[in-house]
């Protein structure tokens, strides 16, 4: 039983992969490192997968590739609607990104949204262009004064939400992930051997890309609600 | 696990550089391919609305030519009708005319042949008269007698 709660305490901590050596030591975690994995595996895809595209007589890799995309952009802009078309290239990089480290798991990686950093990332990049959508379509002017809408008293909560917003998109996303991460670090201490199969298609699988989708999907509806009143 | 350090700022940056990644390596060549091929293909819907609309006007050319034709054909089939018919009407009055020329010939002939016969009538009468006439003379019965007999040569005549 010790040795299992230091085991688990082990996988549960972020370590940090190196330090860089100035302003008194910067530490780079581990969620950072797998990041630019997931990064140069995505990028190294895309690169792979759009070469040399052609109009007629498409492979079957294009073709792959072409509907993943559409499918991809038809699904974002479905949320966020025809107004906030610009964000759709963002928030699918966003939900590749999330889903991505949600699965990763399964490569025996530390899935990096089960560090705060990461989510608190996303979802601080998430109000930030939320706002930024509401200024850019209203104005500044507009953006202010729809703090007092429907009605002036409710001021104070809606200013609340700008912090309420992306502090439960952070929290829901890493308390998911590590949720889910517990849960099957504990199983594959327990019983390693092919329980942990079972179950990892509803924790890593599942349930990752389901918050993948609840968190573009959030944002999007904020900004769509941003952008349409 | 709960930390919150220069990391996040390190997640915003790889957040940014995976988003201009993506869109360089991966939304920017799809959409590219895609819109070119959408481009491609109102090409060849606009070449194909241009040639139906072309064979349109073909067809349509081709439906007043062979209009024209029925015209002129039925033009120039209720002309021979009517020439036939103006023709058929003047060979009937003529035919009338002639038949009137005949009967109208015949009617004279009729007349002078009764006139001839009148004529022949007359001199019989006129023979019956002198004979009559003569043999009242050679009788000499008075003028009674006479006109007895002129009546009975009257209604004899008659």
């Amino acid at each position: 039983m010790e040795n299992l709660a230091s085991s688990l305490l082990e996988e549960l901590n972020c370590e940090t992969v190196f330090t860089i050596p100035v302003l008194g030591g910067i530490e780079i975690a581990e969620s950072t490192v797998i990041t630019w994995v997931i990064m140069a595996v995505l990028t190294l895809l895309a690169w792979l997968l759009t070469r040399n595209l052609k109009v007629d007589h498409i492979s079957r890799r294009q073709a792959a590739v072409e509907s993943a995309v559409t499918w991809l952009n038809g699904f974002v802009e479905g949320m966020i609607g025809e107004k906030g078309k610009r964000y759709v290239p963002y928030l699918v990089t966003v939900l590749v990104y999330i889903g991505f480290s949600n699965i990763i798991g399964l490569f025996g990686l530390k899935p990096p949204t089960k560090d705060m950093n990461v989510t608190a990332a996303l979802a601080l990049m998430s109000i930030i262009l939320i706002e930024a959508s509401g200024i850019r379509e209203k104005g500044v002017k507009n953006w202010l004064k729809g703090f007092a809408q429907p009605v002036a008293v409710i001021t104070p909560i809606n200013i609340l939400e700008v912090f309420i917003r992306p502090l439960s998109l952070c929290m829901r996303l890493f308390g998911n992930v590590l949720g889910a991460f517990v849960i099957m670090e504990l199983i594959k201490q327990l019983i390693p051997v092919g329980v942990p199969l079972v179950f990892s298609f509803y924790f890593d699988i599942f349930d990752g890309l389901i918050q993948a989708y609840v968190f573009v999907f959030l944002t999007s509806l904020f900004i769509k609600e941003a952008i349409e009143d | 696990m709960l930390r919150l350090d220069w990391n996040l700022l390190f997640n915003i940056i790889n957040l940014i550089i995976l988003y201009a990644l993506m869109k360089r390596f991966l939304f920017k060549p799809v959409n590219a391919i895609l819109e070119k091929r959408q481009q491609e293909a109102d090409a060849r819907f606009a070449q194909a609305d241009a040639q139906e609309a072309a064979a349109q006007e073909k067809a349509q050319k081709y439906d007043s030519l062979l209009e024209d034709a029925q015209n002129e054909k039925e033009r120039i089939v209720a002309q021979a009708r009517e020439e036939a018919s103006a023709e058929y009407g003047r060979i009937v009055a003529d035919a009338k005319d002639k038949a009137d020329g005949i009967v109208e010939k015949a009617k004279t002939d009729a007349q002078a042949e009764k006139a001839a016969v009148m004529q022949q009538a007359d001199a019989a009468v006129r023979d019956m008269v002198v004979t009559a006439a003569a043999r009242m003379v050679a009788e000499k019965n008075g003028t009674s007698s006479d006109r007895a007999l002129y009546d009975k040569f009257l209604s004899e005549a008659e």
